[in-house]
């Protein structure tokens, strides 16, 4: 019977539709199951030590590294934004637009021998300034990327109507489109700083480390990430356990950035 | 005359701009300036003998970098692997099959998946995968599949299964995103068209929207490899630091970031450093050749859009 056969080949091809179904599902579960297990063990672990004075060190090394670093990379990666914006089209923008997009993304550990090939040997000393200095190479063309995509989405109508009304380009672009762009920046800026405060290896060779607290800006430093790797590593079952708690601080100041970022854009979107 | 005063506040302005352009060069330049000069003796020294070199032995005064090209191709490509069964599945899943609301969440889960710094991945990966793997997992494999030699060796615990396994982890969110957005660009009409000829959901995925974007899903596969090779903080916890080319994923390996990691401080020696640098200018001659191929790939697909 032609019609038995032919119902019989839907009915498989419809099994085969469901099979593939529950096989994309454990897909989907297979990739938020570390997100679970990291979140599960860095909080179970993590929690009992979260008070002792252990930690404030690196958590203040950590910010300030991080704030020093924005200092740089927040003018001179608006700057570099700017100006990926204003010259599209031409040539050298290519140029700098790749060298950007490689910067951001080649290996950091990389990062952090340039650095200490510079700043380090000529300064002659391992410091949380240069630690700044590598977290900073990263972070102008990350956020200069940023707020390159974030003009091209949201402004060129606003500066249109500036240019049409008779403003210089300067002033359109300074007066009328950048109070505009306030939220958007912000929230780059928050997300290069989540993603500045995390990383460990441009900081090996930079800022090194340090037990006692930093004398200055130009000494050796501790931070919440060179922490937790260095106790990761220590044979000591005890320091092991307190890279959990390292882990617990590093991963909330991340969530606390990103539920700032959040709550900004949720409020532009009303 | 007032026109001559507004076109040199422009001019004034471009020219800062520029500025800012001339410095990102300049960081770029220094950047490989430093590699090429610090890893000069080194290339002087060995040639090509350094790349093809089998034993790293400072000590010894041999360095040869081949174990740790090893080691972070093999750990990558099991990560590369992995990730791309588990993402793409993951990015066909939430576009093709997804419910408006399941999709929100998972976005924001998959967000805070790329914010874990790597330092985390490489601390659960020692203290919660690598026990794992040492009393569950590897001895599975074994036994299950111990006549392939890449699961016939001593059980440690540690080396390149692990490093593939937390570089897959950390491969995924690149992969998962840039496929979403490759996956919602396939042109509705095509898979409408696909629906209306009686196709089921697997059959149009299968027929119409992965060969649609097969290019591009190829170029974040691409790119999430080049980053898997330089991760040097997770990898140099779980990867077991030593300097071996071995047939068995169970045996500890080492990669070129990593070696960097351990060593570079500890260089006593100008031939010692040297090299070293050499490894980080192979490692940044990869990266960039990596990062290059997968730009024109996403570019060719999305017609220069910027999809990551």
């Amino acid at each position: 019977m032609r019609e038995e056969q032919f119902i019989r080949a839907i009915k498989r091809r419809k099994r085969k539709d469901q099979w593939y179904f529950v096989f994309l599902l454990f897909m989907g579960f297979l990739s938020l199951f570390p997100l679970f297990s990291v979140l599960y063990y860095v909080v179970s672990k993590g929690w009992f030590d979260l008070f002792s004075a252990g930690f404030l060190k690196p958590t203040v090394g950590t910010l300030e590294m991080v704030l020093i670093a924005m200092v740089f990379a927040i003018p001179l990666g608006t700057g570099l934004g700017l100006y990926l914006y204003e010259s599209r089209g031409t040539r050298m923008v290519t140029v700098v637009r790749y060298t950007a997009d490689l910067l951001s993304g080649i290996p950091s550990i990389l990062i952090g021998m340039a650095v200490y090939a510079v700043v380090v040997i000529s300064t002659g000393t391992f410091s949380l300034f240069a630690g700044s200095v590598a977290l900073a190479t990263f972070s102008i063309p990350y956020l200069g990327r940023e707020i390159e995509d974030q003009l091209i989405a949201s402004t060129s109508a606003i500066k249109e109507g500036a240019l049409a009304l008779g403003a210089t380009n300067t002033r359109a672009l300074l007066q009328m489109v950048m109070p505009v762009m306030t939220r958007p920046l912000i929230v780059a800026i928050l997300f290069s700083m989540s993603r500045a405060m995390g990383e460990t290896a441009p900081l090996l060779f930079t800022t090194l480390g340090n037990h006692f607290w930093p004398i200055g800006l130009m000494s050796p430093a501790s931070t919440l990430s060179l922490q937790i790797y260095f106790d990761a590593l220590s044979p000591n079952s005890f320091v092991q356990s307190q890279a959990w708690t390292g882990a617990l601080i590093l991963i909330a100041f991340i969530i606390l950035l990103f539920l700032v970022a959040k709550w900004i854009t949720r409020e532009e979107s009303k | 005359m007032n026109n001559m005063r507004k076109h040199d506040s422009d001019r004034l302005f471009a020219g800062t701009l520029f500025l800012f352009a001339v410095l990102l060069i300049l960081l770029g330049l220094i950047m490989v300036s430093v590699m090429i000069s610090g890893s000069w003796k080194s290339i002087t020294a060995f040639d090509f003998s350094f790349l093809s070199g089998q034993i790293w032995n400072p000590l010894r005064h041999s360095y040869g970098a081949l174990p740790f090209l090893y080691g972070t191709f093999v750990s990558s490509l099991i990560g590369l692997i992995l990730s791309t069964v588990v993402g793409v599945g993951t990015a066909i899943l939430l576009t093709q099959f997804g419910h408006i609301k399941y999709v929100k969440i998972a976005t924001i889960l998959l967000d805070a998946l790329a914010a874990i710094p790597s330092v985390v991945y490489g601390l659960w990966g020692l203290f919660v995968l690598v026990p794992w793997l040492r009393n569950t997992g590897e001895p599975l494999l074994k036994t299950e599949l111990g006549a392939i030699p890449f699961f016939n060796g001593q059980i440690w615990g540690v080396g390149l299964l692990a490093a593939g396994l937390i570089l897959g982890i950390m491969m995924l969110p690149t992969i998962i995103t840039v496929s979403r957005k490759l996956l919602d660009n396939v042109p509705q009409d095509l898979q409408d068209g696909a629906i209306a000829l009686g196709a089921t959901r697997t059959e149009k995925v299968r027929m119409v929207v992965l060969p649609y974007s097969r290019v591009g899903i190829l170029g974040a596969v691409l790119l999430s490899f080049g980053r898997a090779l330089g991760e040097a903080i997770a990898v140099t916890l779980v990867i077991g630091n030593s300097p071996t080319i071995s047939t068995s994923l169970f045996e500890p390996g080492d990669s070129l970031a990593s070696v960097l990691a351990n060593q570079f401080l500890e260089a006593s020696t100008h031939l010692y450093l040297s090299s070293l640098y050499e490894i980080g200018l192979v490692l940044l001659i990869v990266a960039v050749l990596f990062h290059t191929a997968s730009k024109l790939l996403i570019w060719r697909v999305s017609g220069r859009a910027r999809i990551l």
